[in-house]
């Protein structure tokens, strides 16, 4: 049954090609008047960084900074009193001009810079740095989880600060090239905003008035900061996009001027005019943690011969070069290429060799293999397959328990699973000894043999750097031998600039300004 | 109506308390993973216990909802347990970007929907058919898809808008109306495949009825006839779809969100969801809930306002 026509047609008709046609000119016109302007307009190269982040920052609040991706934030807003310079790696003094230790290493003496200046304009004084260093032994956060063994700091003059300890940390020095070293005026710990509205002595200030919180970061850079030539960019714009996709689609619009993407995105980021990608250095490490090295879920992971099959029976080579398209070295040891210790004899150890595992296994008592359960996380999520098919074939039947990706840190402590899957940031090797052989979170069963127990004692007791570089050497070589880890490989990231921007970072440090440089034209 | 109006709001409340405490329930299974998270990497499982006792997140739980409701009722949402920064503020804040997202793309998809539907319905034919193809295709292509088509081809390919960011009405509204473009047309291509097929079909049942036929014969122009008569009586269901609508829009603002890297509200729900960040999901809980409420109430008190028999329930 055909419906009544009620309506002519002619009049309606030409009024929705009209308000069709008023739309498409009101936005022409304003995108010709209006182009570059706000946030979603092209970036300026040269004197402009602009870059896209998928993490949050969580707070300027010096006691809550964290070495993530918006580190970029808070290290350009606040001086540390060390940085870890992005082109050799090594650790240098930056508000400080040098530290010395006391012979037992309970007390480290810092000697703050001349001339430093707060961006309120007052001098940075030793109180500054004891006031906030003495709030972070207080406040709970992730500071806090990482200064346990200081017990106070003094200012005894302007310029002198020093750091009590309760025992000696070896790793503590490096990381005052990182978080541990910031600091504010003491009067600014008394901001209920501190979180937000942060006072630093640093190369740049927080523009509160372009910032949008959670979105879009401005930092402009202090005319009067000591050390401006080592920082190009007048204004650094870090922009918050949780997708990858829409980072890489800002990036090719020309909205930002450099990028972290994957190695799927590669080809996409190089069609864009101007771009150069650029690898990072290979420094953090994914590891199948044995977890269990004592035995208490899987005794079999008390002998060494099973751990050591573990090691044998994982391709390495096969996973960086097939899965993760060649953007992963292997290795064999937990100890980073951006140490001083790392050793590439020992990653020709255990080459892939199902059938040296499998028979490790029989002379273990082992010769049907055993059943065992890793949490599956976002960590582990994409090696699943090929880690159960490999390890499958030797025998050890894996069973994948998912896991919520907030979990991936309580689940090691959890004394659920034997196993679990981890990326480990490189800070320093006296911290990856600590993390993975002593008391540090990657050993949380706190295992210990007689050999590492003494070697562990030799380093939290040798308070010069250089004089404990052999007794890391044996830590590290005593561990791969061992098998006390199943280390897989350093993932390499990607950086895609343009627009004049280049990212100039060789050694893997965290998130900051000096990561990127201007490209000579 | 005052009555069934004081009704309604009572029974949102409720709902809004029943729906928090649930909430709260379940998140209180993961606060020793957010203290966690919070802590970082090197945290001991003893540290963890020591700040889920200074934050208080160790006592009892109905005690702990008590006083987060509480401090609601006084205005005070709380603070973020990562950022610090306080949740009533943000949310409004990451609301007011969705809003001015979806309430354009609300109105052109009504406004268009009931052109097309008022007009396939009334003209049939070729008109129709291309109405039941546009409904058809805004089923068929999710939204996600729709947003990447338009940033390859009109920010990326074309560069005539910008393929991320917002740019506040407050601060340029050129660059607002260019920032909320294409999240908006992607919205809106959805939006109409729901509306314009409702009124499509209430239209057509409204058109066939006996009173239609009667004013058309008593000599009623029939413009007036559609838009007096049918639209009015049409327009009931309608509204109910169109607040349906509304809501889904904001659920699937968080795809657009972050296709178009806007900083919003579902974004920012979802960025809080898997951080487990308790506060932060409390408060868009409650803000969500509050909303539904709203925006079902102005639908019912609507609908009483086009059809009088409705007012009766």
């Amino acid at each position: 049954m055909s419906r009544p026509r009620v309506l002519p047609r002619r009049r309606s008709l030409a009024a929705a090609v009209g308000a069709i046609a008023l739309a498409a000119t009101s936005l022409a016109a304003c995108s010709s008047s209006d182009a570059g302007s706000g946030s979603s307009g092209s970036t300026s190269g040269g004197d402009a960084l602009v870059l896209a982040i998928q993490q949050a920052p969580t707070s300027f609040d010096p006691s809550q900074v964290e070495p993530a991706a918006a580190g970029i934030l808070w290290n350009s807003v606040y001086e540390s009193l060390a940085y870890r310079d992005p082109v050799d790696g090594v650790v240098k003094p930056w508000a400080a001009t040098g530290w010395k230790y006391s012979k037992d290493g309970l007390h480290l003496t810092v000697t703050l810079r001349d001339g430093l200046k707060f961006s309120d304009g007052n001098p940075v004084k030793a109180s500054d740095v004891a006031a906030t260093m003495n709030r972070n032994i207080e406040t709970p956060g992730y500071i806090q989880t990482q200064i346990t063994a200081l017990k106070s700091v003094d200012a005894p003059d302007d310029k002198t600060v020093v750091l009590n300890f309760k025992y000696f940390d070896p790793k503590f020095l490096p990381l005052l090239g990182r978080e541990l070293g910031t600091f504010t005026e003491a009067s600014a710990l008394k901001n209920p905003n501190i979180a937000t509205d942060p006072l630093g002595s640093g190369p740049y200030t927080l523009d509160k008035a372009k910032t949008v919180p959670g979105s879009s970061y401005v930092l402009s850079r202090r005319d009067d900061y000591w050390d401006v030539a080592s920082f190009p960019f007048k204004t650094v714009t870090v922009r918050l996009m949780n997708d990858p996709t829409a980072s890489l689609n800002a990036f090719k619009a020309g909205e930002v001027n450099a990028v972290a993407i994957t190695p799927e995105q590669e080809a996409a980021a190089k069609a864009t005019s101007g771009a150069v990608i650029t690898p990072t250095a290979a420094t953090a490490i994914r590891t199948m943690l044995i977890i269990d090295k004592g035995g208490k879920i899987i005794p079999q992971f008390k002998d060494v011969r099973v751990r050591q099959a573990l090691n044998y029976a994982i391709d390495r080579k096969g996973i960086a070069d097939k899965l993760l398209l060649g953007f992963a070295k292997p290795t064999e040891q937990v100890f980073s290429t951006g140490g001083t210790v790392h050793d590439d004899a020992l990653d020709d150890t255990y080459p892939y060799d199902p059938a040296k595992a499998k028979a490790l296994l029989a002379e273990a008592g082992y010769p049907d293999g055993f059943s065992v359960q890793i949490p599956s996380t976002n960590v582990s999520t994409k090696l699943e397959p090929t880690l159960s098919q490999q390890l499958g074939a030797v025998g050890i039947k894996v069973q994948w328990v998912a896991i919520p990706d907030s979990q991936a840190t309580t689940v090691l402590s959890s004394g659920k699973f034997p196993l679990s899957l981890k990326d480990s940031a490189f800070a320093s090797d006296a911290y990856t000894a600590i993390n993975f052989l002593g008391a540090g979170t990657n050993n949380p069963e706190k295992f210990t043999t007689p050999e590492l127990t003494k070697l562990m004692d030799t380093l939290n007791s040798t308070v010069d750097p250089e004089a404990a570089k052999p007794t890391l050497a044996k830590i590290n070589e005593y561990s791969v031998k061992e098998a006390l880890e199943v280390p897989l490989y350093n993932p390499i990231n990607l950086w895609a600039t343009s627009q004049g921007v280049q990212f100039v970072d060789k050694a893997g440090t965290t998130s900051s300004v000096r990561q990127f440089g201007v490209a000579a034209k | 109506m005052v009555l069934y109006s004081l009704r309604r709001v009572l029974a949102g409340l409720a709902l809004t308390v029943l729906v928090t405490l649930i909430t709260f329930l379940l998140l209180s299974r993961s606060f020793e993973d957010m203290i966690a998270t919070i802590l970082g990497p090197d945290a001991t499982p003893e540290k963890i216990a020591e700040t889920m006792h200074a934050r208080g997140y160790d006592r009892p739980l109905l005690l702990q909802y008590g006083e987060w409701l509480g401090h609601v009722i006084r205005g005070d949402l709380g603070v973020s347990a990562y950022t610090s920064l306080g949740v009533g503020p943000i949310v409004l804040q990451r609301m007011s970007v969705t809003l001015s997202v979806i309430v354009p793309a609300l109105v052109v998809s009504v406004v268009l929907s009931i052109l097309l539907g008022v007009w396939s319905a009334s003209r049939g034919g070729v008109v129709d058919r291309v109405a039941q193809g546009i409904s058809l295709i805004g089923h068929l292509i999710p939204e996600l898809l729709i947003a990447i088509i338009l940033v390859f081809v009109v920010a990326v390919t074309l560069h005539v808008l910008p393929a991320t960011g917002f740019t506040s009405l407050v601060d340029s509204r050129s660059a607002w109306l260019r920032s909320i473009t294409l999240p908006a047309i992607a919205l809106i291509v959805g939006g109409m495949a729901n509306i314009t097929a409702q009124i499509r079909g209430a239209m057509i049942v409204e058109l066939r009825k006996d009173y239609v036929r009667t004013l058309r014969t008593s000599g009623l122009s029939p413009r007036s006839i559609v838009i007096k008569h049918a639209l009015r009586n049409a327009g009931s269901p309608a509204l109910t779809v169109m607040s349906l609508e509304f809501l889904a829009l904001l659920s699937h603002s968080v795809i657009i969100e972050n296709v178009f890297a806007l900083p919003g509200y579902g974004s920012f729900a979802f960025s809080a969801s898997l951080q487990i960040d308790v506060p932060v999901i409390m408060g868009v809980t409650l803000v969500s809930v509050l909303l539904v409420t709203v925006v079902n109430l102005a639908a019912d008190l609507a609908n009483g306002w086009l059809n009088p028999k409705a007012r009766l329930h």
